[in-house]
């Protein structure tokens, strides 16, 4: 045995279970499934190798052109909207800490919550006839109140609103850990230089939460594109696409259609987009984020 | 230049007292300073001041306007913060800028206003660092600019020297004293360092437990203490404080008996005199205190060599301390009894329950004089 290999060998014994689930739960499978694009593989079938065809297909047809703009929509209503009132959100409470440990757990609550069921709860909201919010909707004499499910111009923002109700406690803590660490003496000197709420929300507030603002973004639109359980249980992508985001388009192709081969090749596309995306955030990072 | 007047100013938070019955005026262009031991409520007066804290009851007046429902801004104060609180995203002349762009002046005005406090502060080729990229002392400096570009009627100052080193604390001290020569304005100084205060103030206001203990110039602090508290407080090496009890009083003063020596400290009886045998407290500097052929007997505990002076801490007999204070270095073997003796004239006189029998000596008229050279004066 080598000295070098007597010195890394208790250590690489150690790692080994992590390596060897890590390889088989995660490296394989990403691996594999890049391979897959480039295969048609009914799932009962033999896979045939096909080259580019599926991503030629998906870059050129009208249905995967309409799910990639409904994913860019979907980010669009679920990136801001969510950091936008999670910001509020954690601000609020960073400024009320009597009351704060309790609706801090109420406002987190969702984000552990099934999905699934509180979906289910969300549909009901939903109705158009029956519905909470049509209902409310109709005591403000507002009576011409959309079928927020069964119209295609709504159903995509009703699956963005759930997402958002879902996932904003999550981003708040994050936001509310990083307002915890701004020293308060910034917001006093402030006040002293005359500087009033909005002055110092948007000049020493954002830009010394810039930090954790610009994780709770990556985060945020690494999940605009992962949305599937609520699509599900909320729309099933319809009506008549309008709600299909890539996520859900993934499932579809991989285990409605057993497309296998397409359906990796879209999560490649989605993984590409995402990346450059990111790429794209860090490369504008240093404009507005505060070391 | 601005009169800052506190009438019975007192703050509660729940059931705790931190300020009680406090009345002050510091008048218009004054140096005056806050300390006092940490906890004593100081700062908790300068943020009520500044508008940061509301009195619980009482009024804060600037120029005879009451303020104390005012927002900080409208009260015409700056205050520099201990830990300077400058926004570290900006840049230095982002920082000076700030409350001028908050209050909406003219860029071109800003910009003239910003160079003037840089170059008063030096703080020129400073401008486009970040506050991470300063030594303390330019922080303190910027802090200052911040607070020196609005003009402020008062300038409020917490404890702005802690964070620097000793050296860096000296040269502030005097910056500090020259600014306020310079503007001339109002300035409220909090700290707990009574060198701090002593150095810089016009008056100094000793606070103990949420109340004003004596307010006061440097020097009648120092010679005049009104209780034990402020004479423990002001002045270093602490006063030395020796037990005894009064034998005698007359017209002339108390007499006193420390560690069975007879001493007549010249004070004022006042109307309710000491008893013969009740207890009180007698006070002298360690300055004051020399070594003495007779006098207090006691045995030295060590030397501390400053340079230009040397401190010699002993114990009497009875195990009382007694400290003294002498030029330059001085031979006395550790473990050695040797005599310490001081001129009555320099003691202080405390009851039991620490107020001070009111000095006939009046020490500061011993104060040296400089006169201006044959050629003419500074100016």
């Amino acid at each position: 045995m080598t000295p070098a290999w007597r010195r890394y060998a208790p250590a690489l014994i150690f790692l080994l279970p992590a390596l060897v689930g890590l390889a088989v739960f995660r490296l394989v499978p990403i691996l594999w499934s890049f391979v897959l694009s480039f295969y048609d593989w009914q799932i009962f079938d033999q896979p045939s190798f096909t080259g580019l065809d599926n991503y030629i297909h998906i870059l050129t047809s009208p249905v995967s052109g309409q799910v990639l703009r409904n994913t860019a929509v979907f980010a669009l209503i679920y990136v801001p909207g969510s950091i936008a009132l999670s910001l509020v959100l954690a601000s609020v409470l960073n400024n009320t800490l009597r009351s704060s440990t309790f609706f801090r757990s109420a406002l987190f609550l969702p984000y552990i919550t099934s999905t699934v069921a509180v979906t289910l709860a969300w549909k009901w909201i939903f109705s158009t006839r029956f519905g909470l919010l049509n209902n409310a909707l109709a005591a403000l004499g507002i009576d011409a109140a959309p079928a927020w499910l069964a119209d295609p111009t709504y159903a995509l923002p009703a699956v963005a609103i759930v997402s958002i109700w879902k996932d904003v406690g999550f981003y708040m803590i994050l936001l509310l850990a990083g307002l915890q660490t701004i020293d308060p003496t910034y917001y006093e000197a402030a006040r002293i230089d005359g500087a009033r709420v909005v002055r110092r929300f948007f000049r020493i507030t954002v830009p010394l939460l810039s930090r954790s603002l610009f994780f709770v973004l990556i985060i945020a639109m690494v999940r605009s594109t992962q949305t599937f359980e609520i699509t599900y249980a909320l729309t099933e992508g319809g009506p008549n696409r309008s709600s299909t985001t890539l996520a859900y388009f993934i499932y579809e192709n991989a285990f409605i259609h057993f497309q296998m081969g397409y359906a990796a090749a879209l999560a490649y596309i989605l993984c590409f987009l995402l990346g450059l995306l990111t790429l794209v955030n860090f490369y504008f990072r240093r404009r507005w984020v505060h070391e | 230049m601005s009169e800052l007047t506190l009438h019975e100013v007192e703050k509660r938070f729940g059931n705790t007292e931190v300020l009680r019955d406090l009345s002050l005026t510091v008048g218009s262009g004054e140096f005056a300073s806050f300390v006092g031991p940490s906890g004593c409520g100081k700062s908790t007066l300068l943020r009520i001041i500044a508008g940061l804290e509301r009195a619980t009851t009482g009024e804060i007046r600037i120029d005879g306007r009451d303020v104390g429902r005012l927002e900080p801004v409208d009260r015409g104060v700056a205050m520099v913060f201990q830990n300077y609180a400058l926004y570290p995203h900006m840049t230095v002349r982002q920082n000076i800028a700030f409350p001028l762009h908050t209050i909406g002046l003219p860029r071109q005005e800003v910009e003239q206003k910003v160079a003037e406090a840089a170059r008063t502060l030096r703080l020129t080729d400073r401008l486009s660092h970040k506050p991470a990229a300063l030594s303390g002392g330019q922080r303190q400096r910027v802090a200052i600019g911040r607070a020196i570009v609005r003009d402020p009627k008062v300038f409020l100052f917490d404890e702005p020297l802690s964070n620097l080193d000793a050296a860096l604390r000296g040269e502030m001290r005097i910056e500090l004293a020259e600014l306020h020569a310079r503007l001339g304005t109002t300035m409220v100084y909090v700290t707990h360092d009574q060198v701090e205060a002593m150095t810089m103030s016009d008056r100094i206001a000793v606070l103990n437990a949420g109340r004003i203990e004596q307010v006061g110039t440097p020097t009648e602090l120092y010679h005049h203490p009104s209780t034990r508290f402020v004479a423990d407080f002001i002045g270093r090496p602490a006063m030395n404080m020796l037990t005894g009890q009064a034998t005698a009083t007359d017209n002339n003063g108390i007499t006193v008996s420390i560690e069975n020596q007879e001493i007549r400290v010249p004070v004022d009886p006042g109307a309710s005199p000491p008893k013969p045998g009740s207890a009180v407290t007698l006070g002298v500097r360690p300055e004051n205190v020399a070594p003495a052929e007779t006098g207090l007997r006691a045995e030295v505990q060590m030397v501390e060599y400053l340079g230009g002076v040397s401190v010699i801490h002993a114990r009497t007999p009875s195990g009382q301390r007694l400290a003294a204070s002498l030029p330059g270095a001085v031979n006395v073997a550790r473990h050695a009894v040797v005599g310490f003796g001081f001129d009555p004239t320099d003691t202080h006189l405390f009851t039991p329950q620490g107020m001070a029998f009111r000095r006939r000596a009046v020490a500061a008229a011993a104060l040296p004089t400089f006169l201006p050279t044959a050629d003419g004066d500074a100016s």
